[in-house]
């Protein structure tokens, strides 16, 4: 459950990882790579991030059933929020 | 009437106080739930919005990219010291996790002062909020990430002018899993942003 | 996991004597601040009737001088429907019944010495209160108070040029009503962690009494509604303020999002008001029935459900508002769809009262009337959810009638027997029956005089937000039925005196509490009345659900949820 001692190398390791997560987006728009395309890099590569930092920064990993609940509720409810809004805001013109 | 065992992960036997939770981090998850709304509600119109106005074409291909991507990965950072701080403090460490709370802080304030020079920038270009209608989302999603961001930096501020040697064994640790918390989710948020504003509108 | 604070020992420093203004001004205890939340709710409630009484005497008799007020102008006719709604959800509804009793009672029904973050819970208070002094000073500012109605749409609320003149009412309500919810977040989140992690020992979750479980769902559906709109006020103060066109279709936008970001937190907001005030009529039922409540189970799931589908159903406000009619017959199912959790709720309610020995004291009375009129504001809710009948309906009186006959019985009607039914743990003191039953006679014949008509008045195609109804020709046969709505309000207004004098005069003068005066069983009645410092002498042990009354072979016709152990509090 806990570490007891102090290791910088995991936090180390989570900070590569999200570098190098940041370099394949970035690369996405530098390389000019094609829209549809460079579009599914960028936010794969965010949904990526969000969950390297929510799984081993905002340790995650070790929370119990109700810790999840708290995250995901909102996200599930904004996707059902956004999706019902798509025949008003975004099919609009 | 028969207790089930559905308590909502909660490890309880009749006598003792039936909770496991730190309540600074529970109120902080409950917190962030609400902010998530306040962020992704945005974020989800914006995005709405944005196909309606197809990609928002050429008003989004001025944003500074490069300067984001600079600040994403200060943040970056900015968290594996917020991290190495909480590590610290887990070990009982006060004077590291203050050194490394130092780095948090100030690593948010370069963030701010790089901001500060792209907002100028994009104004002596024209792209004030009235430019376009990506400019007002591109303005009020940024400004309303940079007032948390502050928020957090005074917090870190306050937080290590608070510990002094006096201060109780693991004082520090309890604070900084929420606090560090709020840091990683103003994160998170800049992580989206960042894909959201400044990656997709310039691509292709 | 590490540290868990144990919460068995009243903290160290908390019996120190405290100054006045620390006790009762800056006070960081839940008790104390539910009681400024209750004053400052019945404050506005009172203000919010003020304005009303001006705009329903324009109604009944357009175009006369109202006593006290003077002749209404237009301008003035739209500020007080506006301020008039804004303050009964935003400033009455919602300190009354999430801040006052969600506050006073959350930690006592759960065992808890305070809530979990006591000082979070006094700036709280003191945010909703910078909010409501804001809402006020705007009836002052130059242009008046915001005119653009209390769901404040787009683009009447947008730029300056559609409401000239009404610049700093407008922004000021927009202002308001981020603190009001920047305050609302703050307890919910009190709320929350308090009653899932701060539990005395035994009092598992489904050992909750329903009050808590109602302010546990309703605080959940806040913070998961509230988000986007507060996205959207501040958007709509950049659009004032700055003049960027997030809702304005001439810079590319569309004021249908305002719509339905507002809505998208309106509809849930309607049960975060409802709900509570439905858990007061629980936890009043029983008590006074002497009976358990009809299936307590499956109360919790209705309101969990009922949670869950507020989600679906925000659109059935907007169905004429030129939204993609593809969302209409969706939005009509989930809204009929929604009415069967509220009515397994009902139906529970009044099997409790099925062969109990009920009692007819005030909060008893407050109960079963806000009860006859929830259910008729449900089902007037069902036309309205049907866009078929909705098209013809909508922006009608019968909407008006429709939404008070909801709101009024949870929050005002409910809230008052909640008022006579804690008063005693709130103040020691019990109230006089005779002035609460006068009470209850006036305000709740008074409220369906003023609203039955209503509904009549829609039926007829009465149109809302006519400042001029005299103009139309149309109007003159529905006219008489609002001169009869006046007169019940008036009938409300004379009510509220004895409530004041017994109120008031009960807090110094009524005969002292016992800590039980009701025999009820749940927590809050297992110590003093008030309660001390810190809630309990010990905390107690939780040995039982909270609705076992008349259980065949016990000696007393009630069990109390604590193990009778606690030896400071004397037993009612």
């Amino acid at each position: 459950m806990e570490q007891t001692e102090f290791r910088a190398s995991d936090s180390l390791k989570t900070w590569g990882l999200l570098v190098v997560l940041l370099l394949v987006g970035a690369l996405a728009v530098a390389l000019g790579l094609p829209r549809s395309l460079a579009l599914w890099v960028i936010f794969a590569a965010a949904a990526a991030q969000a969950y390297v930092i929510g799984r081993y920064y905002m340790r995650l990993r070790s929370e119990d059933v109700l810790i999840y609940t708290l995250a995901l509720l909102p996200v599930v409810t904004v996707i059902v929020l956004a999706f019902v809004l798509i025949p008003d805001i975004a099919m609009h013109r | 009437m028969a207790n089930s065992a559905v308590e909502i992960g909660i490890a309880h036997a009749p006598h003792e106080v039936p909770t496991s939770f730190e309540l600074g981090k529970l109120g902080m998850w409950v917190f962030l739930a609400g902010e998530t709304m306040v962020f992704g509600g945005l974020m989800g119109v914006f995005i709405l919005e944005g196909i309606s106005h197809g990609g928002w074409g050429s008003d989004g291909a001025h944003v500074n990219w490069r300067l984001g991507a600079i600040n994403t990965f200060i943040l970056f950072t900015s968290s594996l010291t917020a991290a190495l701080a909480q590590g610290a403090a887990r070990v009982q460490d006060s004077p590291r996790a203050k050194r490394y709370l130092s780095a948090t802080a100030l690593l948010g304030v370069l963030f701010l002062v790089i901001k500060a020079f792209e907002y100028a920038g994009d104004f002596r270009d024209g792209f004030t909020p009235l430019a376009a209608l990506f400019w007002s989302f591109y303005y009020v999603m940024t400004g309303l990430h940079v007032l948390h961001l502050l928020a957090g930096i005074v917090v870190i501020f306050g937080l290590m002018f608070m510990v002094t040697p006096r201060t109780p064994a693991g004082w520090l640790e309890r604070k900084l899993k929420y606090v560090c918390l709020y840091w990683y989710f103003v994160e998170v948020v800049w992580v989206f942003l960042f894909a959201l504003v400044y990656l997709a509108p310039t691509a292709g | 996991m590490a540290e868990t604070k144990p919460q068995s020992a009243p903290s160290t420093d908390a019996h120190e004597k405290m100054g006045f203004w620390r006790q009762y001004i800056f006070s960081v205890d839940h008790k104390v601040i539910g009681k400024q939340y209750l004053f400052l709710g019945l404050f506005m409630g009172y203000v919010g009737v003020f304005l009303s009484y001006v705009f329903r005497w324009q109604l009944a008799w357009p175009g006369t001088a109202v006593p006290i007020w003077g002749k209404v102008t237009a301008p003035q006719y739209y500020e007080l429907v506006t301020m008039h709604g804004t303050i009964m959800v935003f400033f009455v509804a919602m300190p009354v019944l999430l801040g006052a009793f969600g506050n006073f009672l959350i930690p006592l029904m759960v065992g808890a010495r305070d809530m979990a973050f006591p000082r979070l819970n006094m700036a709280s208070f003191w945010t909703i209160l910078v909010g409501s002094v804001l809402l006020l000073i705007s009836f002052f500012v130059p242009g008046g108070a915001s005119h653009a109605g209390w769901t404040n749409y787009v683009p009447l609320s947008d730029a300056s040029k559609y409401l000239p003149g009404n610049y700093w009412g407008g922004n000021l309500w927009l202002i308001a009503l981020a603190i009001d919810f920047a305050s609302v977040l703050m307890g919910g989140i009190n709320f929350l962690t308090t009653a899932i992690a701060m539990r005395a020992p035994g009092m598992t979750i489904w050992r909750m009494p329903l009050f808590v479980w109602q302010e546990l769902v309703a605080s959940v559906l806040f913070m998961l509604s509230v988000g986007p709109l507060i996205a959207g006020v501040v958007m709509l103060l950049f659009d004032r303020m700055v003049g960027t066109g997030f809702f304005l279709p001439e810079k590319g936008a569309d004021p249908l999002l305002w719509q339905h970001l507002f809505w998208f937190f309106g509809h849930p907001e309607v049960y975060v008001v409802a709900m509570p005030g439905l858990g007061i009529v629980q936890e009043i039922l029983p008590v006074f029935a002497r009976k358990s409540i009809f299936g307590y189970r499956m109360i919790v799931w209705a309101v969990i459900v009922a949670g869950i589908l507020s989600f679906t159903v925000w659109a059935h406000h907007m169905f004429v508002s030129g939204m993609n009619p593809v969302l209409a017959e969706p939005f009509s199912a989930t809204t009929i769809a929604i009415s069967i959790p509220f009515a397994v709720m009902l139906f529970a309610m009044i099997a409790t009262l099925w062969r109990g020995q009920i009692t007819f004291s005030t909060p008893m009375l407050f109960a079963l009337g806000a009860l006859a009129n929830f259910l008729l504001g449900g089902v007037t809710g069902i036309p309205l959810g049907t866009n078929a009948s909705d098209i013809y309906l909508h922006d009608t009186y019968f909407v008006i009638a429709h939404f008070h006959n909801t709101l009024v019985p949870t929050a005002v009607i409910a809230g008052f027997g909640g008022i006579y039914y804690w008063f005693p743990k709130m103040f020691g003191r019990m109230m006089n029956e005779t002035l609460g039953k006068l009470h209850f006679v006036f305000t709740w014949v008074g409220f369906n005089m003023v609203f039955v008509p209503l509904f009549l008045i829609g039926l007829g195609g009465g149109q809302r937000r006519i400042y001029m109804s005299s103009v139309y020709t149309f109007y003159k046969p529905l006219q008489p039925l609002h001169v009869i709505a006046t007169i019940g309000l008036l009938v409300i207004i004379v009510g509220q005196i004895p409530f004041l004098l017994n109120f008031f005069l009960s807090m110094f003068r009524g005969a002292k509490a016992p800590a039980n005066p009701w025999h009820a069983n749940t927590l809050e009645w297992a110590t003093d009345s008030p309660p001390p410092h810190e809630n309990f002498h010990t905390i107690p042990t939780v040995v039982r659900g909270p609705y076992e009354y008349s259980v065949p072979g016990m000696e007393q016709d009630w069990a109390p949820q604590a193990a009778a152990v606690d030896a400071g509090a004397a037993q009612g």
